[in-house]
């Protein structure tokens, strides 16, 4: 019993991968090697190895290809997504710890990103506070003025004051491109369509093309954020080619040997539309592919609940239940996502999960991973099922709970109850590869580190920072905001001893 | 009358109960058995058991057991009362007054009754760890602190000369008694005291036996209760890997630090936990630049770029860690993310000697006016688990491709130590550091450090980073601090006093039967006192 259930259960990344590379055995050695270094976790490298392929494959080869790269995307997005989670709350606690230790010689940067980090985390009377006094400081720069008029502008046209934010976006001096596209970027992130950040965006790429400068990372990311919203995605992939998303968006010196560096966390939540958006586009054309259509369908599902899209997803997994066409481990999964999805529907997005399926009442390891996974992604409260997982932990070896302590751990991380957090993931941690994502979940590292991070364990969260800087330089802003908690937070007498 | 004999009865009785050697502290409430004993494997002989001239984590760790602050660290890294019970900082940061706990007694010499601990205890551990003869790394920690001032014989009051950054946290020193050195002046490690300490915390030193085992059993007056366990045992093991053997053997129960390779092994071993704590430490080479060839940074950046620290982390370390560039570990907040460690490029390393004024001799070693760049590494013998003798091996070989020969010494711990802290005979060092959460490099590179048992081994002075460091210690702007941490960093990493190598994953590894473990990262067994075996596993 325990045998069929691990084989079921296989860890989740390694199984999507095993299952297409069974497909790929007769395919071309690149669509392996992407999909070697997509087991590897190594997806960015592993998204530009398929797309390079998937211009010279031939026309047999293309589902698989599109199916690989809308995987790869999906993986990255996801990352993305919980890396801009952690970069927000990192950030806004850095900022104002920041704020409040030199409240009359402090920065003057730190009020302009603080409302930024605020304005993104959904709190838009907040950053406003923050933003109105950003425009009055002498010691800010005009174009950093400009950039603080245009969040104040969004933060009012949130609370639903679109004539201020109209004013405040006409003042802005438009003769500086990267204020421009700023400006495009704000109207992207606001559905404002009718104002063009398209060609806005198209026009600024295009002077700074000409220009020969090279792009400044706030201009990197105003463009990743039309262009994923606008649906350019092969324009916004190609922005990212060299850029260097580790770079800081504004350093502000105060004397001599004080500086202080600045990062804006949307840049992580751009990169999770980028790629999410992507993952959609490839999944949808692999759906087409009869080869690969039962797989497509259900990862292209998974991608819809992951950005919110539930009856979408509860469409394509109806379909796919019906075609008969998916592999029987994915039709056990496609039928817990479907149930979950359903219950969020059925609750508005409120409720409690509903055990309704059987499938629950059977207390296997795997089942209880994803419905804890799938849940937590759509914000469900799932209580229930983070009993019987708890229990389930408790009482039977490690090996054979497959990826429920982790999925466990990520209940408890949302639940704020850190220790039983961490204790759960370092339970599927591999300990001789603590922080390396090749042999770690990148997803399980993330949230571990933001445990340590709440339970003021700041080295081991740092140290996988460190680890993971490699393959996602852009988390250099989390490792500089966790560092700047840590210096200030820290009470130790100053000891160094031989080890 | 009445009244005059009933006050007579008060205050005889008052004087009676005062003169009372205090009561055994009781046990602690909290539910769990006493009983068992743990016996832990070190990887090597502490030098000494107090903790003012240990300069190690062997000492360190044993001195946690024994001895208690004013103030100490929770696991929450917040700062609770420890033998202050309270205190109270000035509006200007410059006055702390601390209230002494009246129930804290000091362990008992044998055959005399446990005495008080009183404010005294704590003016004389100040006065002692202050005095120019005392061997300690502490003096430089200590510094900013002007006089400290007996209020009562329970209350103590610090004066600073400025105010500073993280103020209450530099008073977790751990204290010692009054009657505890021969030499009530200054402390040596020739001071019976320093092997036969009294402390006031969870365990006593019971004897040292002549393997080298440390023997501490409980303290039943502890003042936050008795702890659970009736004895610890620190065991020195020469070898890490047979260290790892006995607990799998179950002839030990924990290990403080576990061998990288061995960590596949003990994860699979069901009866065993492994538990991380991240110590912020790293391994270096590091140099003597009292040695004129060794003085010229040119020199010590050609053997780091001749050394590819990669492949020798990977091979002899199974990839378990991480190159650093600085002298920080990656896991703490002073490290700077934009140096990358200098690559390994045996070519630059020879085109750097050469710029130095280097020339092959006919022996293939690189000399300059007659002197061979030819250098003795020191290693002690603790360290000397495989992995070690690969990493001297693997340094050997490297710098023979570039012309500079390298004649390993093993010593044993105590030799190695006068050698490199004393003695200062030596070129070249393979050795690591590990720094509690403040990230303070002031003993390692300050020139004020160099000196007998200093921290500063190699005798490296430069005016630049001498200023940043003083300037760090006078700034109580954390943001401040840290971008001069961050340009320490970058030019230490330029200077190469050591050639910065890698961090190693840390891992404690211990039997189930051990319940309620929590580490700390840096002083390892802080909360030591609430460890329990449950009654059923006692043995």
């Amino acid at each position: 019993m325990m045998g069929k259930n691990l084989k079921k259960g296989l860890f989740i990344c390694c199984l999507m991968a095993l299952v297409l590379e069974a497909s790929l055995s007769e395919a071309a050695d690149p669509l392996r090697q992407g999909m070697q270094s997509y087991k590897s976790h190594h997806y960015e490298d592993a998204a530009a190895t398929l797309l390079a392929h998937l211009r010279s494959a031939n026309p047999g080869q293309q589902g698989k290809l599109y199916l690989g790269l809308g995987m790869t995307f999906l993986a990255c997005a996801q990352v993305y997504q919980e890396l801009h989670q952690t970069a927000l709350s990192v950030q806004v606690d850095y900022l104002s710890k920041l704020l409040a230790s030199h409240k009359e010689d402090g920065s003057h940067y730190a009020k302009l990103y603080l409302g930024l980090s605020l304005l993104d985390s959904g709190n838009p009377a907040e950053a406003a506070v923050l933003l109105r006094t950003c425009i009055r400081d002498k010691k800010i720069e005009p174009r950093d003025k400009s950039l603080a008029k245009i969040a104040l502008a969004r933060a009012y046209y949130l609370q639903g004051k679109n004539k201020s934010a109209d004013e405040l976006w006409s003042s802005v001096d438009t003769s500086d491109p990267e204020v421009v596209s700023e400006l495009a970027a704000t109207y992207s992130r606001l559905g404002l369509a009718e104002r063009k950040p398209l060609a806005m965006e198209d026009q600024i790429r295009q002077m700074m093309q000409q220009s020969q400068k090279g792009d400044s990372i706030r201009l990197t990311n105003n463009l990743i954020t039309v262009y994923a919203r606008e649906g350019q995605i092969d324009k916004g992939l190609s922005v990212l080619k060299g850029s260097d998303l580790s770079d800081f968006f504004y350093e502000e010196t105060m004397g001599k040997n004080k500086v202080v560096r600045f990062y804006d966390s949307s840049l992580l939540e751009n990169l999770a539309v980028l790629y999410g958006r992507a993952s959609l586009k490839f999944l949808g054309k692999a759906a087409t592919d009869e080869k690969v259509k039962g797989l497509a369908q259900y990862y292209l599902a998974e991608a819809e609940a992951q950005f919110g899209h539930i009856d979408q997803s509860i469409k394509i997994l109806d379909d796919a239940l019906a075609s008969g066409l998916l592999p029987s481990p994915y039709r056990e999964k496609a039928e817990l996502l479907q149930g979950v999805a359903r219950s969020w529907q059925s609750g508005g997005g409120q409720s409690q999960m509903v055990l309704e399926n059987s499938i629950w009442q059977q207390n296997e390891p795997h089942v209880l991973a994803d419905t804890l996974l799938v849940c937590n992604r759509l914000n469900l409260e799932c209580a229930e099922i983070a009993r019987k997982a708890t229990t389930l932990v408790e009482a039977i070896d490690g090996k054979k709970l497959e990826t429920l302590p982790y999925a466990l751990g990520r209940y408890y991380l949302r639940a704020h109850e850190y220790d039983q957090a961490i204790a759960c993931m370092e339970t599927v941690r591999d300990k001789s590869n603590k922080n390396k994502i090749e042999y770690n979940d990148p997803l399980m590292l993330i949230n571990l580190a933001e445990a340590y991070y709440r339970s003021k364990r700041f080295s081991e969260a740092l140290e996988i920072y460190f680890g993971m800087r490699n393959q996602f330089p852009a988390v250099r802003q989390i490792q500089i905001s966790m560092q700047g908690v840590y210096a200030m937070e820290q009470k130790s007498a100053g000891d160094a001893k031989l080890f | 009358m009445r009244r005059l004999v009933t006050t007579f009865f008060i205050v005889s009785l008052a004087v009676f109960v005062l003169l009372l050697p205090p009561a055994k502290a009781a046990p602690k409430n909290d539910g769990f058995p006493q009983g068992g004993s743990l016996n832990y494997g070190e990887y090597g002989r502490p030098a000494t058991l107090d903790p003012i001239t240990s300069n190690d984590m062997i000492s360190l760790r044993i001195s946690e057991l024994i001895f208690n602050g004013l103030v100490g660290i929770d696991e929450k890294q917040e700062i609770v009362p420890d033998l202050a019970e309270r205190w109270d900082i000035s509006p200007d940061n410059l006055t702390y007054t601390f209230y002494l706990r009246h129930d804290v007694t000091w362990h008992p010499k044998e055959g005399e009754e446990p005495r008080p601990f009183t404010a005294d205890d704590v003016i004389f551990t100040y006065n002692i760890m202050k005095h120019p003869q005392t061997i300690t790394p502490l003096k430089v920690r200590y510094e900013f602190i002007d006089s400290v001032v007996k209020l009562d014989d329970y209350t103590v009051q610090f004066n600073l000369k400025r105010p500073i950054l993280n103020g209450l946290a530099k008073f977790t020193f751990k204290i010692i008694p009054q009657h505890g050195p021969e030499n009530k002046e200054f402390l040596t490690r020739e001071d019976p005291f320093v092997h036969h300490p009294i402390g006031t915390g969870p365990y006593m030193l019971k004897n040292v036996t002549a393997d080298g085992e440390v023997i501490l059993v409980a303290n039943e007056n502890y003042y936050r209760g008795r702890p659970h366990l009736d004895k610890f045992v620190a065991r020195p093991f020469a070898d890490q890997n047979i260290m790892s053997q006995a607990l799998m053997f179950n002839a030990i129960d924990m290990i403080v630090l576990v061998n990288p390779r061995d960590i596949p092994q003990i994860q699979g071993d069901k009866r065993l936990v492994l538990q991380p704590y991240n110590a912020l430490s790293y391994s270096f080479f590091g140099y003597n630049v009292r040695n004129p060839l060794l003085a010229d940074k040119r020199v010590r950046q050609a053997i780091t770029y001749a050394v590819n620290r990669q492949e020798m982390l990977d091979s002899f370390f199974n990839g378990q860690g991480t190159i650093i560039s600085g002298p920080f570990a990656p896991g703490s907040w002073a490290y700077n993310l934009d140096v990358e460690p200098l690559p390994f490029d045996p070519q630059k390393a020879v085109s750097l000697l050469e710029e130095a004024g280097f020339s092959k001799g006919d022996d293939g070693i690189m000399q300059k006016d007659g002197k061979k760049l030819s250098l003795i590494l020191k290693v002690p013998i603790e360290k000397e688990s495989e992995g070690v003798k690969r990493v001297v091996l693997g340094f050997q070989n490297y710098l023979n491709k570039i012309g500079v020969e390298i004649k390993g010494e093993f010593k044993e711990w105590q030799a190695w130590k006068e050698d490199v802290f004393l003695k200062h005979d030596f070129d070249v060092v393979f050795a690591s550091w590990v720094f509690d959460d403040s990230a303070d490099i002031t003993s390692l590179f300050h020139s004020s450090e160099i000196g007998p048992w200093r921290n500063n081994f190699g005798g490296y002075s430069n005016p630049e980073i001498d200023s940043l460091i003083v300037e760090s210690k006078l700034t109580l702007d954390h943001e401040k601090r840290r971008t001069i941490y961050r340009k320490l960093h970058a030019l230490l990493a330029e200077e190469c006093p050591y050639t910065f190598l890698w961090t190693l994953t840390n891992y404690a590894a211990y039997h189930h039967k051990l319940r309620h473990v929590a580490i700390h990262p840096y002083k390892f067994f802080s909360f030591s006192d609430r460890w329990y075996i449950p009654e059923q596993e006692q043995r």
